[in-house]
């Protein structure tokens, strides 16, 4: 069991890691870079952030909602598609009673650069039509130790089976126990 | 009883030890998360929460982002 733990704290580990960039663009997008990569199979957190703006009125269900779709690539030194990814930010609100209001203004993930290099990241939004000033796009960038998935899960199978043999040995000592104090 | 008890337990941690060590190159190497063995691999279902990722710009074009994505607010949809 104590290995599980100690496993959970190296993912833990993996999961720290140091700021590589951080950079504000327009609304629709832009690119991000250069990001130098040194060593392959680098790890980079990249999150995402746009504030949006609720427009003025309500629609036939009593709410006003907007919402943006940002999309982003990366990209290699000579600004070649290697992937892509997309997360949809929304914000929302409505009165049923009192005033509420709900966003999703953010989104992140976890890549894995094969190679070292010269990368860039490239942003662009779709926006509802009619959609009032969607606010900056903020980019933060962070190189992380490595990936935390595999102590993660050995982590949490390690704790699980120790659990399991403690009780099985615990079984067994006192089965032993038993024995010997009818033997007596 | 107890000597095989012990065996077992002994047995066990080492196998432990020695896979523990052993996940340091799967995790120096980023497992897990898109791009993990070349541009094209999506993540691991061992990696949640995370945003969706696209490997071949042919699936996201002419689909606002990309296939059976619902969008527009928590109302909307395709």
């Amino acid at each position: 069991m104590g290995i599980g733990v100690i496993s959970l704290l190296t993912a833990a580990y993996f999961t720290t890691g140091e700021r590589v960039l951080s950079e504000r663009l327009p609304p629709n997008g832009g690119m991000v870079g250069p990001i130098q990569i040194a060593e392959p199979n680098t790890v980079l957190n990249i999150h995402v952030n746009q504030s949006l703006n609720l427009p003025s009125g309500r629609s036939s269900f009593g709410t006003n909602s907007t919402w943006s779709f940002v999309s982003g690539e990366v990209l290699d030194a000579e600004q070649e598609y290697l992937f892509g990814f997309g997360g949809e930010l929304w914000k929302e609100s409505g009165y049923d009673g009192t005033h509420w209001t709900e966003s999703k203004d953010d989104y992140e993930l976890k890549v894995t650069i094969p190679d070292a290099g010269t990368f860039f990241l490239e942003f662009s939004t779709e926006l509802p039509p009619g959609a009032t000033n969607p606010g900056e796009i903020r980019v933060a960038i962070e190189k992380k130790r490595g990936s935390a998935i595999p102590h993660f899960i050995f982590g949490i199978v390690a704790i699980l089976l120790g659990l399991i043999m403690r009780f099985f040995a615990s079984k067994a000592v006192q089965t032993t126990m038993g024995m010997s104090t009818e033997g007596a | 009883m107890r000597g095989v008890v012990i065996a077992i337990v002994v047995v066990v941690a080492l196998l432990a030890v020695i896979t523990y060590a052993a996940l340091f190159f799967p995790s120096t190497r980023g497992y897990g998360y898109a791009g993990y063995g070349g541009y094209h691999h999506g993540p691991s279902a061992f990696y949640w929460g995370g945003t969706q990722t696209y490997h071949s710009r042919s699936v996201r074009a002419g689909s606002r982002s990309g296939p059976g994505v619902r969008s527009g607010g928590i109302h909307g949809g395709k």
